[in-house]
């Protein structure tokens, strides 16, 4: 690979994409050519991280390992390619195993140098930077993870997903939506702090709640797509990681497995509802597992990755499973023209503040001599006739 | 029939509390029944508006009785003998209705919360006035929150109405309000949910969930309506929209309330 080449290659990564010109060339001067013959491993599995690698020449293989001692391999990355850009950033553990496949020739930027030339960056250059880390943060996995949504997910889906975020800022006072506005994206807090109020009867703000950084805003908001059902308004800077109903019905489809694991994860979730949508799925899970059932087993199973799992029967799940969602949009809006929506009441007394609150009046002295002064009063008036 | 007390409570302002209280009593005043309503609600009274007093034709009010000022017959006003009026209110006249208002005269008023006022003298007044025009109902509008005044009406009350708004706030509150009456040995408790969204929610349900959920009887969920929002501020709305669904079913919870204490 030629100069040119090399300095297009740092361009397009997401971190260095926010960099000027002037320092991507000074990265490149930083970086020191590594060799790795064929078979060797670069790095495992949590490792120390701590460096990007620039791949010149040959091919690596990013594997993971499972408990169970198979490897899954990711992906393949080439010429042009780089890993472990958030070392940069975060000195966190590598999240999987990388080898080389054939010999290997690349540049290597360690972390110190980089933070050394950033440190010099204007104000605006750093918030891009953080901007471009957030995205990237391979932390967020972690965090989608736990919603019941994207629970069983393999990380590789996960990082399709982790791709599709967006990056939302606002400032203090500035609303991320409003109560009623129709609720099609989840949202992640990166950083800040956001309040979720409704309107009081006075038309007083009433704070219901507040959110933090790694908490989600909106998590069935790309499947229910239902009206917010309260405003969140920013109370400091914040970043916030957004996925959209449309990216997230996009990977959906593409990606057979995440389909199937969200169809399997919706399906629970929406157990007890008895409504067109849970008969949907129900109806094409049969479907799915009756004529592609082996085909998508194959996918899954596959140790070369989806791409090369067998074009025919990929791309025959896929035409279903976007079918699906397809008629799953279909169902849900005629259900909303159909129906009143009308919704069940639900009560949700927190006890713990009740006790709390009641014990804070009731238990002292003062209301014990209430009582006995309300005692004297009903006695007063019995007396009275 | 010996006089019903009843207080009417609600753990947050902007329930209804006041307005929803004018008008069960004006319409068990207009099913024949002897009834008077006492504004207790020192610190921002307001139901003296609904029946279209102000500070010009309230010469006495509670204030000035708690203070020893003047005698609690002097405080009440006969709805029924007042002349003119709005629409709603002028369908009171001949009838059997009294109001005991408390002052919104800003001195008056922090002349009161400055010092507190004895509850024991207030009771008295209240038992007074009861007996002196054989009341049937005897409506105690109180302070929203549980204060120590409030708490003392509510326990000398033969019942206790809580109003609510359907929100997480009000259902909250209204949890704590109901343990606390009933540490109190409040006898009688009743809910009634206000300002509901009917068109999203069935009143049937909204009812059902909030008895399960208190263990307490609910005597009717009001709507939410543009109407009552327009209109009630300056009237007794139920007597001047008797055809709006919240004056249906407000009059028709004054008579299940009549139902009850006649047989009762």
């Amino acid at each position: 690979m030629d100069e040119q080449a090399i300095l297009a290659s740092l361009k397009n990564l997401r971190l260095m994409s926010v960099l000027p010109d002037d320092m991507i060339r000074l990265v490149r001067s930083r970086m020191t050519s590594e060799f790795l013959p064929m078979r060797q491993i670069l790095f495992r599995k949590g490792d120390q991280g701590g460096a990007l690698y620039l791949i010149l020449d040959g091919t690596i293989a990013v594997v993971f390992p499972h408990d169970d001692g198979s490897d899954e391999v990711l992906n393949h990355l080439g010429p042009g390619e780089a890993m472990g850009q958030m070392s940069l950033i975060d000195p966190g553990l590598r999240t999987a195993t990388a080898i080389a496949v054939t010999d290997v020739h690349m540049l290597r930027l360690h972390r110190d140098d980089f933070q050394e030339i950033i440190r010099s960056q204007p104000q605006d250059v750093l918030t891009a930077l953080g901007d471009a880390a957030a995205r990237q943060r391979l932390g967020y996995m972690d965090i989608l993870k736990q919603l019941p949504l994207f629970h069983n997910m393999t990380d590789e889906a996960l990082a399709h997903i982790g791709d599709r975020l967006s990056i939302v800022r606002l400032k203090p006072g500035e609303p991320l939506f409003h109560k009623g506005d129709p609720g099609d994206s989840l949202y992640i807090v990166d950083d800040g702090k956001l309040k979720i109020t409704t309107t009081g009867s006075g038309g007083e703000e009433l704070i219901l709640n507040d959110c933090g950084p790694g908490e989600i805003i909106g998590e069935m908001g790309p499947i229910d797509y239902e009206p917010r059902s309260a405003t969140v308004v920013a109370t400091t800077f914040s970043r916030l990681l957004r996925l959209s109903r449309e990216d997230f019905l996009d990977i959906a489809s593409a990606q057979p497995i995440i389909a199937m694991e969200i169809m399997r994860n919706m399906s629970s979730r929406l157990r007890f509802a008895t409504t067109y949508l849970e008969q949907a799925i129900e109806w094409s899970r049969h479907v799915a597992e009756g004529d592609y059932g082996d085909a998508i087993d194959q996918i899954k199973h596959s140790q070369t990755g989806i791409e090369s799992g067998g074009a025919g029967s990929a791309a025959k799940a896929t035409e279903l499973l976007s079918a699906f969602f397809q008629m799953v949009n279909d169902v849900q809006r005629r259900e909303e023209i159909l129906r009143e929506q009308v919704r069940i009441l639900t009560i949700q007394i927190d006890e713990a503040r009740r006790r709390a609150e009641v014990h804070s009046l009731t238990d002292s002295d003062s209301f014990a001599r209430l009582k006995a002064q309300a005692a004297r009063l009903r006695a007063e008036r019995d007396e009275m006739g | 029939m010996t006089t019903q007390i009843i207080s009417i409570h609600s753990y947050r302002g902007g329930t209804g509390k006041s307005n929803t209280t004018a008008n069960l009593a004006a319409q068990l005043a207009l099913l024949g029944r002897r009834v008077a309503i006492i504004d207790t609600d020192i610190p921002s009274p307001g139901i003296h508006i609904l029946f279209g007093l102000d500070e010009t034709r309230m010469h006495r009010t509670l204030n000035q009785f708690l203070h020893g000022e003047c005698q609690i017959e002097d405080v009440g006003y006969a709805i029924g003998q007042m002349e003119g009026g709005a629409p709603g209110v002028s369908q009171l006249h001949g009838k059997n209705l009294w109001l005991l208002p408390a002052s919104p005269n800003r001195d008056e008023i922090a002349r009161i919360l400055q010092h507190g006022y004895d509850v024991s003298l207030l009771n008295k007044g209240i038992q007074t006035f009861r007996r002196s025009l054989d009341l049937d109902y005897f409506f105690i509008d109180t302070h929203p929150g549980l204060n120590d005044e409030t708490l003392l009406s509510i326990a000398v009350s033969d019942l206790l109405i809580v109003i609510l708004r359907p929100d997480n706030q009000d259902f909250q509150g209204t949890s704590v309000t109901v343990d606390v009456a009933r540490k109190l040995d409040v006898s009688n408790l009743e809910i009634v949910v206000n300002k509901a969204l009917l068109s999203k929610y069935d009143s049937e349900q909204i009812k059902a969930q909030v008895e399960s959920t208190y263990g307490v009887p609910v005597l009717t969920v009001l709507p939410l309506a543009e109407d009552v929002v327009d209109n009630a501020s300056a009237d007794i709305f139920s007597l001047a929209h008797p055809e709006s669904p919240w004056s249906q079913r407000l009059k028709a919870a004054a008579e299940a309330l009549d139902h009850r204490f006649k047989s009762g």
